[in-house]
């Protein structure tokens, strides 16, 4: 009798893997993507293109260095190269970008321990990076080409609304994305579509994205700019970077998944609305799914899951 | 699975492509919609070959576009000027783009500066400015004829004070100058400025004094052109001096013109519109007006 | 309704479309009788017996020929009629165990009996005699662990409902199914016995709804019986239909989708009034109690990457390889050969070529299983928690996982690592491929071990 391997059962598994998983992430992005190089011209898909290879390369020499399994072939960081290109302007310097890439990648995700261990978003981490060292570099949105055949550089919609002027895009402008902003985020019937896709796949938590949305436009209407109940629905909604927000970054596995997920998806919704209302950041996104990320572990201690057979201490 | 894979990839696809149905579908019938309400459309490319400054024109429905050049003090400032049929009043003015100083020079931008040129007839100039400044008749080596010249701002500035320069020419050489500011009530900043009831700084020049070193400065070289006047209206150029000079400037340009016998008209502007520098950012606005009177000028040249 | 076919327990995976049980669900079970048996004198884990023959003894088909020695085991029988051949110690999945080969010699046909093909009145049969019907016979769990039958019912707890497990809910297994469509009498009879012995006030036969053959063939039987009004017993039974779900069929599982009550840390399903029970017990309580013969023949589902996947009744002691030779041997080269269903079987071989051994059928083999080897190595987890929405228990096996890696029993304690299981949903579902479900396993019986040594030290 040959000496068995001990193979550890159960001897099916899910098709599902991180590598499908976040594959399936980054294929969802890809109709934003197009609809970036659409409104934003092929520059976009250059800079598409550098962010994912600059995130996997540092991935693969990092882990290579470290001496640990290398995992950067499971798409985690195409996934964060490219929320990363989507979150800044089409007219971000090249070398902003690599900066970006390899802070979110080394820094926020490596050296916490990779895949799972992150305490906060590495994209979004990335784009405060920026925001933080070179403003000008992601405040210099850019009207779409559709609208102008000349780069001409504007303040994105909510940043003009805030600054007391009137939008000069129609909603269905915003909603399509015919408006100056980030380059994955103008168009959100797109990333409506990829998020359509996620929800078919059952790859993402439709409730928390919900609840975050609808948080951030509940709370912004109420708290209007003219008092009680004058927000603007729709410009909140589509104006800025909300469901690019809700539904990518704040899904992120680490931090929805847990026990408290819709809590946790509420206070940032809370928060992003009090940015937005409060203070001299038009979006109020970065800050507040941050924020709440690093909040999530221990939200998910408030909220005690029930054992089989362990009975409640309390009741 | 595999089925759920593919078709999933196929349904993305498919609604993908839908979606930018929806988009070009909707840009093309907002371009529609565009084209009936006044927006410009383009009928006929224009020349603009030899033209300075001039990026392009273009002959649309309801008159014409020139988007055109000009130097500011950041940098190029790009326009877009519309006119009407006749290529005389200009119906829209647009900045396109712009490196001017934020809040300051970058405000021509803005509709409040660019919406005093709507209905506008062209050309258009600054108060003080000379229309014709832009030929640039050299003075160097012109010969100023003897006698006294006098040159006077066409209004009062923002404080009510209205710029006056006065210059005698001896022998084809400036002898003297002499700056004055006259209030609404007919007091003179020198002698306000001397009294201590207008002051600038604490322990600077007093305006009296610095309008004396700038009169005593052209005297000395002769010539205007040794002030480089900033944005604001300012020069490094005379130790001391910290006021705008702008107002000087052009006023004693107008006194060498006269010397010069150099005809000027811009005190009588028959035609043309008077508007209203951003405040404190003269150089940007003369840039704004200039880069207009140029669409105006290349027009005119074509038409 | 739909709030209904929601709720049942919590956690749960759906492992497969159904193809795999769709393989041998529509093939009626085949009688095999094999040269020689080698019975294993240790049936499940812990029930040792002692050996109550020799070489060159004569037996007979259901004669008794082991002892229960340990607290898991169940009298051990003669599953064909010849000669003790050899008594030795045989390797079984990497540990020895002292096994009787017996020469089959017999007659192997077998009547049906009277109560395989119509409801029979259960009057004669008090209470104390099923009892010992199902100890004599040597009855035992025929799904999971093999816990002695008679141990269930001879409890001092009350019980108020018996529950009859049809639920089958391993992928690829189909020997209940089959089992319940061709012997629905043996079976309604047999849990007529069972709800006698147990004393329960209600039996409730739990299949899951892809199965509704079954079901209906079932429910046509009783309600026959119900009007014919000949055994007082079927009006206390009730057939429930349950969404399909793995691991339905797990006992604690069971109890909670069919009754909502939850057995108590520590505890055993008669401490909420409940027994469960397999549908294949319940015939083996049938034929032993009503037909005189112990338990000796069990359905084998041989399935998987095999050339004719089948279902065999085979007596006890059969060789696997035997069995996977009669179904034209395995398919793919690359292979792993599993003793039980995909989920919690243990696997018994890899990369079989057909030479070796492999193991021998006990009373509670319920599938011998081939599937292609896959291994894919474990990557980081990104804490989808997709182990904890699965997990029946309700536990964080990758919490666990965590924790018990980095030795912390502690932490495993207290994340109520000992609640697990073994049902496997943590490491099926876990897209980073984890081993959860071994390390969560290992971590229980951890816990356990410590909490056995602190009762200890406090005695």
């Amino acid at each position: 009798m040959s000496e068995a391997r001990v193979i550890n059962g159960p001897h099916i598994r899910a098709e599902k893997t991180t590598r499908a998983v976040m594959m399936d992430v980054a294929i969802s992005l890809v109709p934003a993507l197009l609809g970036a190089i659409y409104y934003f011209g092929i520059r976009a898909l250059y800079l598409a293109g550098l962010s994912v290879a600059v995130c996997v390369l540092t991935e693969y020499i990092w882990q290579k260095l470290a001496k640990k399994p290398v995992t950067a072939g499971d798409f985690s960081a195409v996934v964060t190269g490219l929320l990363l290109v989507f979150n800044m302007p089409v007219t971000v310097p090249v070398w902003v970008l690599v900066a970006a890439d390899v802070f979110s990648i080394l820094l926020v995700k490596q050296m916490f321990g990779g895949l799972g261990n992150n305490f906060v978003n590495p994209a979004l981490m990335g784009r405060l990076l920026v925001m933080v060292a070179w403003p000008q570099a992601v405040m210099e949105y850019v009207v779409p080409k559709t609208v102008s055949v000349d780069t001409v550089s504007a303040a994105t919609v909510l940043g003009s609304v805030k600054g007391g002027n009137t939008p000069e895009y129609s909603y269905l402008q915003m909603f399509l994305g015919e408006m100056p902003g980030a380059m994955g985020e103008t168009s959100k019937l797109l990333l409506l579509v990829g998020f359509g896709y996620l929800c078919y796949k059952g790859v993402v938590n439709a409730e928390a994205a919900f609840t975050y949305i609808a948080t951030v436009t509940v709370l912004t209407f109420i708290f209007g700019p003219e008092g009680l109940f004058t927000g603007d629905i729709l410009l909140n909604l589509f104006g800025g970077g909300l469901i690019m927000g809700g539904c990518y970054m704040l899904t992120d596995y680490v931090f929805v998944s847990r026990r408290g997920k819709l809590l946790y998806a509420a206070i940032a919704g809370v928060i992003t609305a009090a940015i937005r209302i409060f203070s001299v950041y038009p979006e109020g996104i970065c800050f507040g799914i941050l924020t709440a990320n690093c909040m999530a572990g221990m939200l998910s201690l408030l909220y005690k899951k029930h054992v089989y057979g362990i009975r409640k201490i309390k009741a | 699975m595999k089925n759920k894979n593919i078709r999933g990839i196929l349904a993305l696809a498919v609604v993908t492509a839908l979606s930018f149905g929806v988009i070009l579908g909707s840009k093309a019938l907002a371009q529609d919609t565009e084209g009936e309400s006044a927006e410009a459309k383009i009928t006929e490319e224009l020349d603009t070959k030899g033209a300075e400054n001039i990026e392009s024109a273009s002959k649309t429905k309801d008159g014409y576009l020139v988007s055109v050049k000009t130097k500011g003090y950041g940098g190029d400032i790009f326009m877009n000027v519309s006119f009407d049929k006749e290529g005389k009043k200009i119906t829209k003015v647009e900045v396109t783009e712009q490196k001017e100083t934020e809040n300051l020079g970058a405000k021509i931008a803005e509709s409040e500066f660019l919406s005093q040129f709507e209905g506008a007839e062209a050309p258009v100039y600054l108060p003080g400015m000379s229309l014709e400044e832009k030929e640039e008749i050299s003075l160097e080596g012109m010969t100023l004829a003897d006698g006294d010249y006098e040159a006077k701002a066409d209004g009062p500035d923002n404080n009510g004070f209205t710029d006056q320069v006065t210059m005698t020419v001896k022998d084809g050489k400036i002898t003297a100058v002499n700056w004055e500011s006259v209030g609404e009530d007919g007091s003179k900043k020198s002698v306000l400025s001397q009294n201590g009831e207008y002051v600038m700084t604490e322990d600077g020049l007093t305006w009296k004094e610095q309008a004396e070193a700038l009169s005593a400065a052209l005297i000395e070289n002769q010539s205007l052109s040794f002030l480089n006047v900033n944005e604001q209206g300012k020069t490094d150029a005379v130790s001391g001096v910290s006021i705008a000079v702008g107002g000087f400037v052009s006023l004693a340009d107008q006194c060498l013109n006269q010397a010069a016998g150099v005809e000027t008209e811009t005190q009588e502007p028959q035609n043309g519109t008077q508007v209203d520098a951003v405040a404190g950012a003269t150089i940007s606005s003369t840039a704004a007006v200039e880069g207009i009177n140029d669409a105006y000028e290349f027009l005119q040249s074509v038409k | 309704m739909w709030k209904n076919k929601k709720s049942g327990f919590t956690g749960g995976i759906h492992p497969t479309d159904g193809y795999d049980k769709a393989m041998t669900m529509n093939l009626p079970v085949r009688e095999y009788w094999p040269e020689t048996v080698t019975i294993l004198t240790q049936q499940s884990f812990g029930g040792k017996c002692t050996l109550l023959v020799k070489p060159g003894d004569k037996v007979i088909k259901g004669s008794q020929i082991g002892k229960p020695e340990a607290f898991m085991a169940a009298p051990l029988h003669a599953s064909v009629s010849g000669e003790v051949l050899d008594v030795k110690e045989i390797r079984q999945q990497n540990r020895m165990v002292l096994s009787c080969i017996i020469k089959n010699e017999g007659e192997n046909r077998r009547e049906a009996q009277k109560y395989e093909t119509e409801m029979v009145s259960l009057e004669a049969y008090s209470k104390e005699v099923i009892l010992a019907g199902i100890r004599d016979g040597g009855l035992t769990g025929m799904g999971g662990a093999g816990f002695p039958t008679h141990k269930k019912y001879e409890t001092d707890k009350s019980i108020d409902s018996l529950l009859i497990n049809g639920a089958e809910c391993e992928p690829f297994l189909t020997c209940d199914y089959r089992l319940m469509l061709e012997q629905g009498y043996g079976i309604l009879n047999g849990i007529c016995l069972l709800l006698k012995a147990s004393g329960a006030r209600k039996a409730y036969l739990c299949i899951e709804d892809n199965k509704p053959e079954a079901i209906s063939s079932l429910r046509r039987i009783l309600e026959a019986a119900k009007q014919n009004g000949e055994t007082e017993e079927t009006k206390k039974l009730e057939i429930r239909e349950l969404p399909a779900k793995y691991p339905q069929g797990g006992e604690r599982q069971l109890i909670q989708a069919v009754l909502g009550r939850e057995v108590p840390q520590g505890g055993l399903p008669a401490d909420v009034g409940v027994i469960v029970s397999n549908v294949g017990t319940a015939k083996a309580a049938a034929d032993m109690v009503l037909g005189g013969m112990p338990l000796i023949q069990r359905i084998v589902t041989v399935t998987g990457c095999v050339k004719e996947p089948g279902n065999y009744l085979v007596p006890l002691g059969t060789s696997a390889k035997e069995l996977l030779a009669l179904c034209g041997g395995v398919t793919v080269e690359k292979n792993r050969i599993i003793a039980g269903g995909p989920m919690t079987g243990p696997c018994v071989a890899s990369d079989w070529t057909g030479e070796e051994e492999l193991f021998y059928v006990t009373k509670n083999t319920c599938g011998i299983l081939v599937l292609p080897d896959s291994r894919q190595e474990e990557s980081p987890c990104m804490r989808c928690c997709g182990c904890e929405n699965v997990c029946p228990a309700g536990l964080t096996p990758y919490a666990i996982d965590f924790a018990f890696r980095e030795e912390d029993y502690d932490l495993c304690e207290s994340l109520y690592a000992s609640e697990c299981i073994a049902c496997g949903c943590c490491s099926y579902t876990c897209p980073a491929k984890r081993e959860l479900s071994v390390s969560t396993r290992m971590a229980r019986d951890m816990v356990k071990q410590r909490m056995r040594e602190r009762a200890v030290q406090k005695a």
